[in-house]
């Protein structure tokens, strides 16, 4: 089993963890969190993709002569990654903020306790 | 036509500066978030009118597939053109009504309606999932600005489901990417049909979990009666009109162009007829969000299950991939579109006036103040597809186009239309329950004057598609050339050009 | 020859029907009136001009060069022309009855609906067809939920059936576009009869869509409960319009396109069974079952405009069954029938609405004696039910003659026996109502009560002539009928002004006349130099001497009118009657439930993931399969 393989399995598996997590989880911090393992579980897949064996960064420095390329890691997943962890905060943050509205209106933070209340103003 | 950036970028310049302007200049800040929705409509028509074919416009000078493009045709031309005055209509009524005081909700909907715009012209696949994630934020904060008790249960309702989907999303451009090496979208339709077989069905899977969710198609669409229930009206408005138009899109350009590069016909991914399965889907989704709006009291959740339905005969339509068909289904989620936006206004207004938010309580308000239910008469003949009314046309060539499909074509034609049947059910009672004469005395209810022309204006709409459906079908029939097909308008063709030139 | 003529029969209404919504109440009515009397001059202005005709292009995708519009038929024409006679009557009738008690807003969406009607009658394309049908299916659900929380149930009642058409309607309409490529009447009618031989399964599957649609329209069996809602609760004005003439759409519906295509298609591409088609023998069927089962249902009716609606139902039923013989004769009688009906029906529904409007009543138990107050109302009454009970020498008498010679022409033995049945049936309700109403002793609290108005005396009397005059020379309507039987390639009936061939035997207009009015003088005759007559209190009789109230009984227990026929109810205990309505209701109920269940599902707190997780099985599901 090579590295990429066992990165590959690596990914899928935390994304099947968490969205274990998100499908059985009742309490919302619970449910965040597992959205917070998919979410690394993914990034990781995203990072195999521009994985090579033995490569360099992808940094141009003086010493190459020519342009013909060596060995580079894709520059592009990595810049995906960054991406998506930003986004991956920025909705754990919204939810967490959210939660927090929740628990003020609910009294709980447990999705099952609360029947949904039927009258609206606006 | 280079100028569709600006869609993006000042809806989103004008959004960061939002929290200092509003510290400063409270009133002045809402009145630049409006012209800024103005702009938005005016260009978005402005870049529609010059549209003649397919344009791939570069942004920050990096050729794609290295940089980031923005594809305009006629398609996402109109598109965008239908979100913008969706966007603008539903926050001047917002505005005028003065519900929001804070201009961190103008914030908001404008970030909404940039990421709104990226989706509909972007041309790389990362891109769409960064602005579905911002269409998304923006989404769930609107829906938790909402002053009663739902907002952060249906915010929530919408937000984790929509974070799954996302890195479902991510798993397929994973894939997308290591097998093909690129995420332009127009290069991925020209080689997908490359990808093994099983895999390309398990990227088409990944990516449209998300597409179907934003789409409002049964199952995936549980976020849809909580999200409606607790946004505020005009934000349900743009959920309906807005997010699911665009969504909509997404998932006939990549159905039909990406998945089954343009062949037309129903989508294979390999040997999986996954056109076949979103036919299925889609006639599941017409009867269950029909049926469940039949038993909704609530109006706007009964407005939401009547938007699924739609959207459920317009997945039809896109999923058979005709000529007929697909100018059926744009046909029927502009007009669908349009009629709900007014649907959703009114019933705001009347809920905010009044309180009350179910068809049960309405009785009598038509009879003090006739005019509202006449709108409602006019949004809900518009929905159901009433000739003479914009609806009718789409659900006419969408009928058209699954009728002649053979045995199975002819089954799914009878559920959709005895599921429309149900609509109009439903539609009737309760404009009906406005006119009777109830036992209380209702309070007049009144309107002031952006909404009367808001409503006009839609009413116009409505009534011109419905007697003169020439007005747009100039520019809608070319789409599914466009799309369909390898001519030399095309969206692939388009980009490849570009493409080409970049390789000298 | 392009002429703005036609046009203008159903965008002038339309037109006028908008603007008038500015209107005050009575103007709206009076513009009605004057409309109607435009659209009469309009319609005889038009007639044989057979090659009329307004067609426009209309730009729309999927298909090339869209053309619809409208084109003079003498079949069309026919239709037009009774109905705008008949709309002008029932205006007339309106003017008068919405007065300041009584008003209601329906005038100007009854413009529309007029337009509506008349664009049907003069269509050329099922494109413009099926859209003047849907408008005219839901302006009309607008006018009879008018208000009341009641009259919306019966309503949309209607509209659900009447939508449930349409769509099949749209279904046929793109199966044989299809072929045909293009949305024409007459080419869909040849193609289907080539069909007929070639690809039997589907030319019958495109029959029964459009067959249903009329059904539905027409109220014939399984949709024959709707009238008796529909037209009971509808506006009292408005019941004339829907009875009289909305009902007859799907009679149109199946002359322009079913019976053409049985008559076009070769003999050998359907069973047949005694010389009728096999499809056309089952609608037989069903419309005998209609009659009488419309028939049973006016019988145990106590709420007179809910028995004149099961009456309206039967007398489709006859309509239906004379249509499904396939024989000229039968078609020239459906026609006549369908004209007859059409004032007759309106003269009784007029007239009831006159009883309304003056006592307000509608229970039949609660009335009587009305005749000595109301004599026009009653003449107008009476002749109706003759007409309706087909006693010589109404207009009613001709046409049920003619449909029981096209019955026995092809020997339908079944199918005679039921409409048998149905009109001996006919003589129990319509006599019960007359007498109800009319006849007996007078209420005391309806001592006050006058005649209606001129402008509605107008209009009962204008409808005894329209009913008087085909009784007496068949030959007024039947000679225009036979034209149009001319003109759909069809034998002629051989007719006179008043003489009436038929398969059988032949009668003459002007001798039953001539029997019934010297009958009617002898009767007469013996009535004055008969014995004395005294006029008896309402309440002598029954009570002999005891005051009902002591015993907290109202007087309307006393009416003799009160289940008047309960003996025959008891006899039809077994028939399941009302099966079909609790069917649907059923049905409806498990709907609302499922979409509660639906709902549910939507509001599960735990199906953060599962959903998504069932709609990828699902998908997968539906793609292998």
């Amino acid at each position: 089993m090579n590295l990429t393989v066992l990165l590959y399995f690596g990914g899928f598996s935390l994304i099947l963890t968490g969205f274990y997590g998100v499908l059985t989880g009742k309490n919302l911090i619970r449910v965040i969190l597992a959205l917070g393992i998919m979410e690394a579980g993914v990034n990781l897949l995203l990072v195999t993709t521009g994985f090579k064996p033995k490569a360099i960064p992808p940094i141009i420095v003086k010493s190459f002569k020519t342009l013909s390329l060596p060995n580079f890691a894709d520059p592009l997943p990595q810049a995906l990654v960054l991406t998506s962890i930003v986004i991956g905060f920025g909705i754990t943050a919204l939810s967490l903020a959210l939660i927090v509205k929740y628990n003020e209106e609910n009294g709980t933070i447990k999705m099952d306790e609360v029947e949904n209340s039927e009258e609206v103003v606006e | 036509m280079n100028q569709v950036i600006l869609l993006i970028a000042i809806p989103l310049l004008v959004a960061f500066s939002m929290p200092l302007t509003g510290k400063l200049f409270p009133r002045v800040s809402k009145v630049i978030a409006l012209l800024t929705l103005l702009f938005e409509a005016i260009w978005a028509g402005f870049i529609l009118f010059n549209t003649k074919g397919a344009v791939s416009v570069v942004i920050g000078g990096w050729l794609p597939p290295f940089g980031i493009n923005l594809v305009v045709d006629h398609l996402s031309g109109v598109v965008a053109f239908v979100v913008s005055i969706v966007v603008l209509f539903s926050i001047f009524f917002q505005l005028s009504s003065g519900l929001s005081k804070k201009p961190n909700f103008y914030m908001l909907s404008l970030l909404l309606v940039a990421s709104l715009m990226g989706i509909i012209f972007t041309g790389d696949l990362f891109n769409l999932f960064v602005f579905f994630e911002i269409a998304g934020i923006s989404a769930y904060s609107l829906i938790a600005s909402g002053k009663n008790s739902n907002s952060s249960n249906g915010a929530l309702g919408y937000l984790i489901p929509a974070s799954v989907a996302s890195v479902f999303y991510l798993v397929g451009i994973a894939l997308i990417y290591s097998t093909l090496g690129t995420l332009n979208i127009a290069q991925i339709a020209s080689s997908f049909s490359s990808v093994k077989p099983i895999l390309a069905t398990f990227i088409a899977f990944s990516l449209l979990t998300l597409v179907l969710l934003e789409f409002e198609i049964v199952p995936f669409n549980s976020w849809v009666p909580r999200a409606y229930q607790g946004a505020p009206s005009s934000i349900s408005a743009i959920f309906s009109s807005g997010l699911a138009l665009a969504s909509g899109y997404v998932m006939l350009r990549l159905g039909v162009i990406v998945f089954n590069g343009g062949q037309g016909g129903f989508i294979r991914t390999g040997s999986f007829e996954l056109g076949h399965a979103l036919f299925g889907i889609g006639v599941i989704t017409v009867i269950a969000g029909e049926i469940a709006a039949l038993a909704q009291k609530d109006v706007k959740k009964m407005l939401a299950f009547s938007s699924v339905g739609q959207m459920g005969m317009v997945l039809v339509a896109f999923s058979i991939g005709t000529h007929s068909s697909i100018y059926g289904g744009i046909f029927a989620l502009i007009s669908h579109s349009f009629a709900k936006l007014l649907l959703f206004l009114t019933a705001g207004l009347i809920i905010m006036k009044t309180g009350k938010s179910k068809y049960t309580q309405w009785t009598g308000i038509a009879r003090c103040s006739p005019l509202f239910g006449v709108l409602m008469l006019i949004g809900s003949l518009g929905v159901i597809g009433i000739p003479l009314f914009s609806g009718f046309w789409g659900k006419f060539a969408i009928i058209g186009s699954t009728v002649v499909l053979g045995k199975i074509g002819f089954i799914a034609t009878t559920l959709i239309l005895a599921a429309s049947v149900v609509e109009g059910f439903y539609f009737f009672r309760l404009v009906h329950t406005m006119f009777e004469t109830g036992e209380e005395k209702v309070p007049k209810v009144k309107a002031n004057f952006a909404f009367w022309l808001i409503s006009s204006l839609l009413v116009a709409v409505i009534v011109a598609l419905g007697l003169r459906p020439g007005i747009i079908d100039g520019r809608l029939k070319k789409i599914p050339g466009e799309l369909i097909g390898n001519a030399e308008s095309g969206y692939v063709q388009a980009v490849n050009k570009q493409l080409k030139g970049s390789k000298k | 020859m392009m002429d703005f003529i036609l046009p203008a029969i159903v965008i002038g209404p339309v037109l006028i029907g908008l603007l008038s919504f500015l209107f005050p109440r009575k103007m709206q009515w009076i513009l009605f009136f004057l409309t109607n009397i435009v659209l009469l001059g309009a319609v005889f202005y038009i007639r044989d001009r057979q090659n009329l005709f307004f067609l426009f292009e209309l730009s729309y995708f999927p298909v090339n060069k869209l053309t619809m519009g409208m084109a003079y038929s003498q079949l069309g024409w026919f239709f037009l022309a009774i109905s705008t006679v008949a709309t002008l009557l029932f205006s007339a009738f309106s003017v008068g009855f919405n007065d300041k008690k009584h008003a209601t807003a329906i005038a100007p969406l009854w413009l529309i609906l007029v337009g509506a009607s008349n664009g049907i009658f003069m269509a050329h394309d099922w494109l413009w067809f099926f859209i003047v049908w849907e408008s005219m299916s839901w302006t009309s659900l607008l006018i009879i939920g008018h208000g009341r929380n009641k009259s919306f149930k019966a309503g949309i009642f209607y509209y659900l059936l009447s939508l449930a058409g349409t769509f099949a309607l749209l279904m046929s309409i793109w199966l044989i576009f299809r072929h045909t490529g293009n949305f024409e009447i007459g080419s869909g009618i040849l193609f289907l009869a080539q069909a007929s031989v070639r690809a039997p399964f589907y030319a019958l599957v495109v029959l029964a869509l459009f067959t249903l649609a009329f059904f539905t329209k027409s109220a014939l069996f399984p949709f024959h409960m709707w009238p008796s809602l529909a037209h009971a609760e509808a506006p009292d004005d408005f019941s004339a319009y829907l009875s009289g003439i909305m009902i007859k759409y799907g009679i149109f519906g199946l002359l322009l396109v079913v019976i053409p295509v049985f008559a076009a298609s070769p003999l050998h591409a359907f069973k047949a069974v005694s010389g009728v088609p096999l499809p056309l023998y089952f609608t037989g069927w069903i419309s005998a079952v209609t009659a009488a089962w419309g028939t049973i249902m006016a019988i145990f009716s106590s709420d007179m405009k809910k028995l004149m609606a099961w009456s309206t139902v039967a007398n489709v039923g006859y309509i239906g069954a004379a249509l499904s013989t396939g024989t000229s004769l039968g078609y020239a009688a459906a026609l006549f029938h369908t004209a007859n009906h059409m004032f007759f029906k309106g003269a009784i529904f007029a007239s009831l609405a006159a009883v309304k409007y003056r006592t307000g009543e509608r229970e039949m138990h609660k009335l009587g004696g009305l005749a000595y107050v109301m004599p026009v109302t009653f003449i107008t009454f009476l002749l109706g039910i003759i007409a309706a009970a087909g006693i010589p020498p109404l207009s009613g008498f001709a046409s049920k003659w003619m449909i029981f010679q096209a019955l026995f022409e092809r020997k339908l033995v079944f199918q005679s026996t039921m409409i048998f049945f149905a009109s001996t049936g006919a003589f129990l309700y319509l006599f019960r109502a007359l007498h109800t109403v009319f006849l007996g002793q007078l209420p005391r609290r309806f001592a006050k009560v006058k005649e209606v108005g001129p402008f509605m005396s107008f209009s009962l009397i204008g409808l005894m002539v329209l009913m008087l005059i085909p009784g007496t020379a068949p030959g007024t309507l039947l000679k225009p009928i036979n034209s149009v039987l001319g003109s759909m390639g069809f034998e002629q009936v051989k007719t006179g002004w008043f003489f009436v061939q038929g398969s059988t035997t032949a009668i003459d207009g002007g001798i039953t006349t001539f029997a019934f009015v010297l009958a009617v003088a002898v009767v007469f005759l013996l009535f004055v130099l008969g014995g004395k007559k005294k006029k008896v209190e309402m309440l002598d009789n029954y009570t002999s001497g005891e005051t009902p109230e002591d015993w907290n009984l109202t007087e309307e227990r006393y009416h003799y009118g009160n289940k008047f026929y309960q003996p025959i109810e008891v006899l039809f205990k077994w028939v399941p009657l009302g099966a079909v309505e609790e069917k649907y209701r059923q049905f409806g109920n498990s709907l609302v439930r499922l979409g509660n269940l639906i709902h549910d599902f939507f509001q599960g707190h735990s199906a953060w993931g599962w959903q998504l997780v069932a709609g990828i099985a699902l998908l997968i599901g539906l793609g292998v399969m």
